[in-house]
């Protein structure tokens, strides 16, 4: 039986970044993977300040969205550390591990489409050095995620992903941002992510899985009045697989991307 | 420094499994806290675990419990696999009840209760999605 998607965009990429909304459909249809999106939808939600103000309230709405999933189709996959977190947590603590299966992307497309993706690339990106920041969410709380995802105790994903497209990746945390003390604590955010941005020299840019990462260091950047550009990793991998540079959103970069 | 004994309990009667009574604060959770190693004054989460099973409620009304940014570092680490997340969560929500909670994050907790969303839908980024995204339009 072929598989269905249910596509989870989340807010910051449906709702400031639609240029990664735009760019992973893209990926989508040109590797031939059905997919199901819903209007109906609400927020993952956000597992830092919604669970932490209202448990109750962020419980309630990340079963709703789980439910609604389950009925589009056979696998969830979000392109959001942060949608990943709430919506594998709330399956594993409410629906005792039994709802629809919940996904990274970067994960689905390296487990079932890394062949493909090498056969379909147009746009290599060849001579370019990228440093990688994977975020907190990725695969943590590993006493969770490694139950169902075991190989990524093992592999550094989004460094075999950069890799593919033909880039050299160096780098490659999986520390965080600091974002979501960002609305309680600038500076200590702050500090925090001029000490990630300051752990890569001489690269071409930063890529990163999580819109709230991208979003936090190109903060940090334009405050800093320094221009390290920021990618999604899914605007370089649908350059790669042949999108057009301006329907890949880099309008909305506050940093300005380099010539690709 | 006011203390109440039912407070300790009844946070870890809350908590699951790994209850925080049984850390022994060794402080490896702060020494990989990323926030501690930048600024160690603001925050230690080995402090605030010790705060709570001394039983001073009046964690609840520290800045402090408003700045982990939940990155999991330190229960990755935690010898007796204690989950600090669950306790700064439960902690937050009791804070929360209190009315201690600051402005910001209550103003996210509001707009998702109104619009479904904790982002707003930019006008720029909505002409946009008008503009290019009508080529990839997939609902179900
Ligand atoms: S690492 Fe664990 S046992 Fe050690 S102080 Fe922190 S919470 Fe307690
Ligand atoms: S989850 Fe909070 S306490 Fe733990 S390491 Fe991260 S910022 Fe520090």
């Amino acid at each position: 039986m072929k598989e269905t998607l249910v596509y989870f965009p989340g807010c910051l990429a449906s709702r400031k970044f639609p240029g990664f909304d735009y760019s992973t459909r893209f990926i989508l249809q040109k590797l031939n993977i059905e997919f199901k999106m819903s209007d109906e939808f609400s927020c993952c939600p956000d597992p830092v300040w919604v669970r932490s103000l209202s448990y109750k309230e962020w419980k309630e709405k990340g079963v709703r969205n789980l439910e609604i999933a389950k009925n589009l189709g056979s696998k969830l996959v979000t392109i959001c550390n942060g949608c990943f977190e709430t919506l594998f947590t709330v399956k594993k603590t409410f629906f005792n591990g039994k709802s629809i299966p919940v996904e990274h992307l970067l994960y689905t497309l390296w487990k079932n489409k890394k062949e493909e993706i090498k056969n379909k690339i147009i746009n290599p990106l060849k001579g370019k050095r990228f440093g990688i920041h994977e975020g907190c969410h990725f695969k943590r709380p590993s006493f969770l995620t490694l139950t169902e995802f075991k190989e990524l105790k093992e592999v550094n994903v989004l460094k075999e992903m950069v890799e593919l497209l033909g880039a050299e990746a160096v780098g490659g945390t999986e520390s965080c941002c600091g974002l979501p003390n960002f609305i309680t604590d600038k500076d200590l955010s702050f500090s925090l992510a001029r000490k990630r941005i300051d752990e890569f020299k001489n690269v071409d840019g930063i890529v990163v899985i999580c819109p709230s990462c991208f979003s936090q260091f190109e903060n940090v950047l334009a405050n800093d009045k320094r221009e390290v550009p920021i990618y999604f990793y899914f605007e370089l991998l649908a350059y790669s697989l042949g999108l057009d540079k301006e329907n890949i959103g880099f309008e909305f970069h506050r940093i300005k991307p380099f010539s690709i | 420094m006011k203390l109440n004994p039912f407070f300790k309990e009844e946070v870890n009667r809350e908590l699951g499994e790994h209850k925080i009574l049984m850390c022994y604060q060794c402080g490896k959770c702060s020494s990989f806290c990323p926030l501690f190693n930048i600024e160690p004054e603001k925050f230690n989460p080995r402090r605030i675990i010790e705060m709570v099973n001394i039983g001073a409620e009046d964690v609840l009304k520290l800045d402090d419990i408003w700045r982990c940014t939940t990155c999991y570092e330190c229960a990755e680490n935690c010898p007796q696999k204690i989950n600090f997340v669950e306790l700064i969560v439960y902690l937050r929500t009791k804070a929360t009840e209190k009315g201690y909670a600051p402005k910001l994050p209550l103003q996210e907790l509001e707009s998702v209760r109104k619009e479904g969303f904790s982002v707003p839908l930019s006008p720029r980024a909505k002409k946009w999605i008008e503009t290019y995204m009508v080529e990839v339009k997939t609902r179900g």
